[in-house]
């Protein structure tokens, strides 16, 4: 029956832009600005929410459960940020040289934000007790929540919190 | 919990910090973008994957599909001129040494002068006598079927020849037994067993366990019938693939493994390390026999013809000539 598998796949494809569209307005910026205190460069931070948006659009019609295609779309953001570290620390270890600082062409928004002290504070928090503190406490995600994202315990989650909570605690006041 | 930084202080600070980030105007055209190109790429690649596979599919059914007998090309090997000895003047007997029906000839040579050395092909049909009296059966189990086992090549063998009982050639001796119709060999390298069913056997019956021609990997011989003091002899030997098989003659070849002694006819078989050699004769008197010889080769695709020689035999020798001369036999259960 090629016809109605023709006529299925189409209004996928329809369904998955206008989710897409929908999914745009309602959280791009708010996840923007998730990957933002995820990663180390904040200019990266937008190309790595249009990929997810792209993944989670490739797989609309594997997706089980629709309702859940913004904590899917976390998600993807969650594990593309990590990826995103980890490429970014390998090309540091095998940088050649340290590149002179260049004007950044994202003067304005992102430097204010890099110069945030909590940010400064988060970036120095290992992986995971970072991911912690940002879903639970930015992106006001409960602990169950939170754990199905970073692919952990519950218990692990409060782990996490607790002890990013304390670092950034002396952090901060270090700063004051 | 901390008393420096409470949780709702820290989601105060991180919106607050991160407020001024705003999305790029053309992100969604972006994203729309990247949708495209992911959707251009998809195509070439799942149809891509789709050959690759029907490839594998076409491939691993060619691999794994059985052979037909009826595919395979079996080219009956040329009979090669071999070099006999033929009395000059043997008059009616020559007929059934080399090609004759032979059953009621056995008419001593009369008195040849000198032996000269004729060249005649080696038997392919009718190299042994037979006469009509015999049992046709225990002739098919020698004599039809499939031969060896193939090319597939066997290991290499401990001794050369092997040692007492040593089928599979790995120098320990091997338990050959009986169950049913079937004769079974347990072989020492991996322990399996090989069996060949042998619907004619006739019980109890005897074998031997010799290398007979001295490649390392002894043969079983069984006796599978009886009838009118002819016995008839199937020969099992260790295959490739480690299994147990009939040597039967190749191209058909009507190869008898036989000995007794019947009237005017009688049959026997040696083996000395080289090979088989299968004796058949023929006499008029029943003292003297006109007898001839055929060298027998035990190749991985069965019972090789060879060499055809001829001679007389007479007196106290006919017991010796027409008996199975392979090994010892012994009583197989």
């Amino acid at each position: 029956m090629p016809a109605r598998s023709d006529a299925a796949r189409s209004a996928v494809a329809r369904d998955a832009d206008a989710a897409l569209t929908a999914l745009y307005s309602e959280h791009y910026r708010s996840l923007v600005r998730l990957a933002a205190l995820l990663l180390d460069d904040i200019g990266l931070c937008e190309e790595v929410v249009q990929d997810a948006y792209i993944r989670v659009h490739g797989a609309w019609g594997r997706l089980q459960d629709r309702d859940k295609a913004l904590a899917y779309l976390r998600q993807t953001v969650v594990n593309l940020a990590r990826s995103t570290l980890r490429r970014r620390l390998v090309a540091l270890k095998h940088a050649p040289k340290p590149m002179p600082d260049a004007a950044s062409a994202e003067e304005g928004a992102y430097s204010l934000v890099e110069r945030a002290a909590v940010v400064q504070a988060l970036r120095e928090l290992p992986r995971r007790q970072r991911e912690a503190v940002v879903l639970r406490y930015y992106a006001d995600m409960s602990e169950a929540d939170a754990a199905a994202v970073m692919g952990c315990s519950v218990g692990s989650v409060k782990a996490y919190t607790s002890r990013g909570l304390a670092a950034l605690s002396g952090k901060l006041e270090g700063l004051r | 919990m901390n008393s420096g930084l409470e949780p709702e202080e820290l989601t105060r600070l991180l919106r607050a910090a991160v407020e001024p980030i705003r999305a790029s105007p053309d992100a969604l055209h972006q994203i729309r973008a990247g949708v495209e190109r992911r959707r251009w790429w998809r195509m070439p690649l799942m149809a891509t994957g789709g050959v690759v596979m029907a490839a594998l599919i076409a491939l691993a059914f060619v691999a794994v599909r059985p052979q037909s007998s009826s595919e395979q090309v079996v080219e009956p090997a040329g009979p090669p001129l071999v070099s006999s000895m033929v009395e000059p003047t043997a008059g009616p007997s020559a007929g059934p040494s080399v090609g004759g029906g032979g059953s009621g000839g056995g008419t001593r040579p009369s008195g040849g002068t000198r032996p000269q050395h004729t060249t005649t092909p080696p038997p392919t049909t009718s190299s042994t006598p037979r006469t009509g009296t015999t049992p046709s059966s225990p002739v098919a189990s020698a004599t039809t079927g499939q031969g060896g086992s193939g090319s597939l090549s066997l290991p290499s063998p401990a001794h050369r020849p092997a040692l007492a009982n040593d089928v599979d050639g790995d120098g320990t001796a091997d338990t050959v037994r009986l169950n049913g119709t079937k004769v079974e060999v347990v072989f020492s390298r991996g322990g399996k067993a090989g069996s060949v069913d042998l619907p004619n056997l006739q019980l109890p019956t005897v074998h031997a366990v010799v290398d007979a021609n001295g490649d390392g990997f002894a043969e079983v011989l069984v006796r599978t019938s009886s009838r009118d003091n002819i016995d008839e002899y199937a020969l099992l030997r260790y295959a490739a693939g480690g299994v147990l098989s009939q040597a039967l003659p190749v191209g058909g070849a009507n190869l008898r493994l036989s000995a007794g002694v019947r009237d005017d006819s009688a049959f026997g078989f040696q083996c000395d390390g080289s090979g088989l050699r299968l004796i058949s004769g023929t006499s008029s008197d029943g003292i003297s026999y006109q007898t001839v010889t055929t060298a027998v080769q035990i190749t991985s695709d069965g019972l090789v013809a060879g060499q055809v020689t001829q001679e007389m035999v007479t007196g106290s020798s006919v017991g010796t000539v027409f008996a199975p001369g392979c090994g010892t036999f012994s009583a197989l259960s």
